[in-house]
């Protein structure tokens, strides 16, 4: 699920990293996102084994411009929800470690059938 | 600062019934989300301790541990029991950064099981209202 939620960001033609990858001095990009998979729980139980996975993620999008990063989450949201992902709510700010730029983030699920 | 709120849904009744009887119900209250707050915090200097906090903890001194609250204080507000709980982000700190992590800096695991993911949180407020049932009943005689 990983792969199929980092291809779906791809599309939007910003950077794609897993969040903490960038090095401590290097320069972020104008606009960009991260993502963390926080846990991939079983879903649910069959024959002692498990039937189902929850994925969760955070979805993280950054940029200098914060009207892009609005628009961008909320974007992101519906291509995530037309394509199976069940996403919380609209976002959440994120603190970036950075003056030029602000973030905004999602709590995205995906429950995968075995 | 992340602000925890018990729901008094389903036990106002029991509240008042206390209440009319003569015993203290918000008192009762009051004491269980405090020591629920404080315990919060217990487990937050736990996370701050751990030699695996990103960066080798780099942000697990100083400011970080400085901002966590040290001494929550649950209170009422009208029919509405809440209490501060975790960090207190009106002090500079990085609890923010530990939680959801930055583009340079991953998130602590622990950190965010308790302040962004729903279990740890929900189980501790079902714990306390569990308790608080209980007290509120036996403070009833087992009545009502």
């Amino acid at each position: 699920m990983k792969e199929q939620l980092i291809a779906i960001l791809k599309t939007y033609g910003y950077p794609v990293s897993l969040q903490g990858s960038y090095a401590p001095t290097e320069k972020y990009p104008d606009a960009f996102f991260t993502f963390w998979n926080g846990s991939t729980d079983d879903a649910e139980h069959f024959n002692n084994g498990p039937a189902a996975f929850r994925w969760e993620f955070d979805v993280n999008f950054y940029a200098t411009d914060p009207q892009l990063v609005n628009d961008t989450i909320l974007s992101v949201r519906e291509k995530l929800i037309e394509n199976g992902w069940i996403v919380q709510g609209k976002g959440f700010d994120v603190p970036v470690d950075e003056p030029t730029h602000t973030g905004r983030g999602l709590e995205v699920l995906f429950r995968e059938k075995k | 600062m992340a602000m925890a709120k018990i729901e008094t849904e389903g036990i106002e009744n029991l509240i008042r019934k206390l209440e009319k009887a003569g015993g203290d119900a918000r008192q009762i209250t009051v004491r269980l989300m405090t020591e629920t707050a404080q315990e919060i915090s217990q487990d937050t200097y736990k996370a701050l301790q751990s030699q695996n906090l990103p960066r080798a903890g780099a942000y697990s001194t100083g400011k970080t541990l400085a901002s966590v609250l040290t001494d929550p204080q649950a209170r009422w507000e009208g029919d509405t029991a809440w209490t501060p709980i975790g960090f207190d982000f009106s002090k500079p700190g990085a609890g923010g950064f530990l939680i959801s992590g930055t583009p340079r800096m991953a998130p602590d695991q622990e950190l965010r099981k308790m302040y962004k993911m729903k279990k740890y949180m929900n189980e501790k407020s079902k714990n306390m209202m569990e308790e608080l049932w209980q007290e509120l009943h036996k403070e009833l005689g087992g009545a009502g």
